[in-house]
């Protein structure tokens, strides 16, 4: 794949480039050369196996990992040597793998304090838009509860709140539906697919592969940090490739 | 009704120092109270660095020293002496600035640590530079008739501390600050400038715990390294903090009138064993109710309320 950042810039949609991006541990190479442009308002899920570098590529798009080596362009800006919290106010939202909501706070406060430090579109967010995304994200029972008492699903929408509530264009959700019953998972779906609906670009690294299906506009695989598929979530989840990576020979 | 109680107990310590000498050790309470009040003013200060961002700093004394030396120094140019509150405040919230900058990346034990490190090179500078500080012999203001002015700067000092630490945890700063405290990597991701956002918690801190220090000086005529400086200083913020429960409106103060009662009541008969008493107390507090005595006051005012019904 051949990319150049005027590329990026020409084409309106394509809202994130990544370049050759690398992540280097000493020998261990996580994240091994990976390019993608990822388009606006549509969801692209990155899977496959564990220890395929999936998080530690979120990391670096989300500003919490320098990368090695490569380039992150993201709406023409190049974000490769961003912080978090730059990365955060220039529109990109993210959930962690393991939840990390402020346990102490409540619902409603993890919102405020998103739309006051978030991009700064979100700033001039109002208290209506706030309560749009409690209700989108099935939050409004539990707004004035502490992260502490809600249940594992619960601090799962907290965080997808947390990330619309900066006013981010683009999500970044790292296994979402892991852990959750197939009911909750079925509610998750659609809160993302309301997510889209709404606007914003979503990326997703997911295991649950039905919810894959079911959302993904494009799939692109990674293996041992590199891509080995990149496509239509048909194509490419019965490719002979990506089920050899996933189950072996 | 327990809104007023507030205002209550300001009017009361208004009136102190006039009513001091009729009631029977009204003096030596007025005193005291002197201590007690700038003992709440700092820990309620101190709180905003260790209980709302959750940054336990050791290094405290500094700002208090550098506030006392100020105004030791100023008033020896013959400025009046409210004013050289400032110029400490403006100098602390400053070197708060310039330790805090680095020292504010490391969260848990490691930042504690590092302030040990300032609170004590800063301690041992003051005793050093004695051209500058008078060294271990200290400096002496001019003595006499700043008592009742102390007492008011005091119980000002308690009243701004409080209005600081509401503003502070009620703004957009007090929001992001909590959220620090809870996650540092989870603050970033929503685009909370970390070390920016405790960079000022700090100043601020730091402001009102070296106009503690100014009134101080005026108050004792004296200022020496080892006693404005002192590690015990630094430390007994934390005690005051912890034993009244950290991050709390009251919390703070409550501790700082507790920890003044201990210290009078015990260093007299056990010179060195009331440090021993702390001790044990903050293994209590922090065993049985780590919220501290505020916390452990609601959950009593919960069961009467309940054997009420």
């Amino acid at each position: 794949m051949v990319s150049s950042p005027l590329a990026a810039s020409c084409a309106g949609s394509r809202v994130l480039q990544l370049d050759n991006v690398t992540k280097r541990y000493g020998g261990l190479v996580a994240v091994n050369g990976v390019s993608a442009r990822i388009a606006a308002a549509q969801t692209t899920a990155i899977i496959g196996p564990n220890g395929a570098g999936k998080t530690t590529l979120f990391g670096m798009i989300a500003g919490a990992i320098p990368p090695s080596d490569g380039r992150i362009i993201f709406a023409d800006h190049d974000i490769t040597r961003w912080s978090a919290d730059q990365v955060c106010r220039a529109g990109i939202g993210r959930t962690f793998q393991v939840v990390r909501p402020f346990w102490a706070m409540t619902v409603h406060d993890h919102l405020r304090a998103a739309a006051a430090f978030g991009s700064k579109a979100a700033s001039r967010s109002e208290s209506t838009v706030l309560s749009d995304i409690v209700t989108l994200c099935g939050l409004q029972d539990v707004a004035d509860r502490v992260a502490l008492t809600l249940t594992l699903a619960d601090c799962r929408r907290l965080e997808i709140a947390r990330a619309l509530a900066t006013g981010a264009r683009m999500i970044l959700l790292d296994e979402t539906m892991a852990g959750l019953t197939p009911e909750e998972t079925e509610q998750a779906i659609q809160l993302v697919k309301g997510v889209v609906a709404a606007g914003r670009t979503v990326v997703l690294i997911e295991h649950v592969l039905p919810a894959v299906r079911g959302l993904a506009d494009r799939v692109i695989v990674l293996d041992r940090g590199a891509v080995i598929a990149d496509g239509e979530p048909i194509e490419v989840l019965s490719s002979a490739t990506v089920k050899k990576a996933y189950l072996g020979e | 009704m327990t809104r007023l109680i507030p205002i209550l107990l300001l009017i009361a310590l208004a009136a102190l120092p006039f009513a001091g000498p009729a009631i029977p050790g009204g003096v030596y309470i007025t005193r005291l109270a002197v201590i007690g009040l700038l003992y709440i003013a700092s820990a309620t200060a101190w709180d905003l660095v260790g209980g709302l961002t959750g940054q336990v700093s050791f290094g405290h004394s500094a700002f208090f020293g550098i506030g006392a030396y100020m105004t030791a120094w100023l008033v020896g140019t013959g400025w009046p002496m409210p004013l050289t509150l400032l110029p400490g405040a403006l100098l602390a919230a400053a070197y708060g600035a310039l330790w805090g900058w680095p020292c504010l990346r490391l969260r848990g034990p490691f930042f504690a640590i590092a302030t040990i490190g300032v609170g004590e090179a800063t301690r041992l500078i003051a005793l050093l530079a004695e051209g500058v500080t008078g060294g271990a012999t200290g400096l002496t203001l001019p003595i006499g008739g700043w008592e009742h002015t102390a007492y008011y700067l005091a119980l000002g000092l308690v009243v701004v501390a409080f209005a600081l630490s509401w503003l502070v945890r009620r703004s957009s700063l007090g929001l992001g600050l909590s959220c620090i405290r809870e996650d540092v990597e989870a603050a970033t991701s929503i685009g909370i400038k970390v070390g920016w956002l405790q960079v000022q918690a700090l100043m601020v801190s730091a402001a009102v715990v070296a106009a503690a220090g100014g009134i101080y000086a005026r108050y004792l005529y004296y200022v020496e390294p080892g006693d404005v400086f002192s590690f015990n200083r630094g430390i007994a913020l934390i005690l005051m903090a912890t034993i009244g429960g950290l991050n709390s409106k009251w919390g703070p103060a409550i501790g700082a009138v507790i920890f003044l009662g201990l210290e009078q009541g015990l260093a007299a008969w056990f010179p060195q064993g009331h440090l021993g008493i702390y001790g044990l107390l903050l293994i209590g507090v922090m065993l049985y109710e780590p919220n501290g005595v505020v916390a452990f006051g609601r959950k009593l005012r919960g069961v009467a309320s309940a054997a009420a019904r």
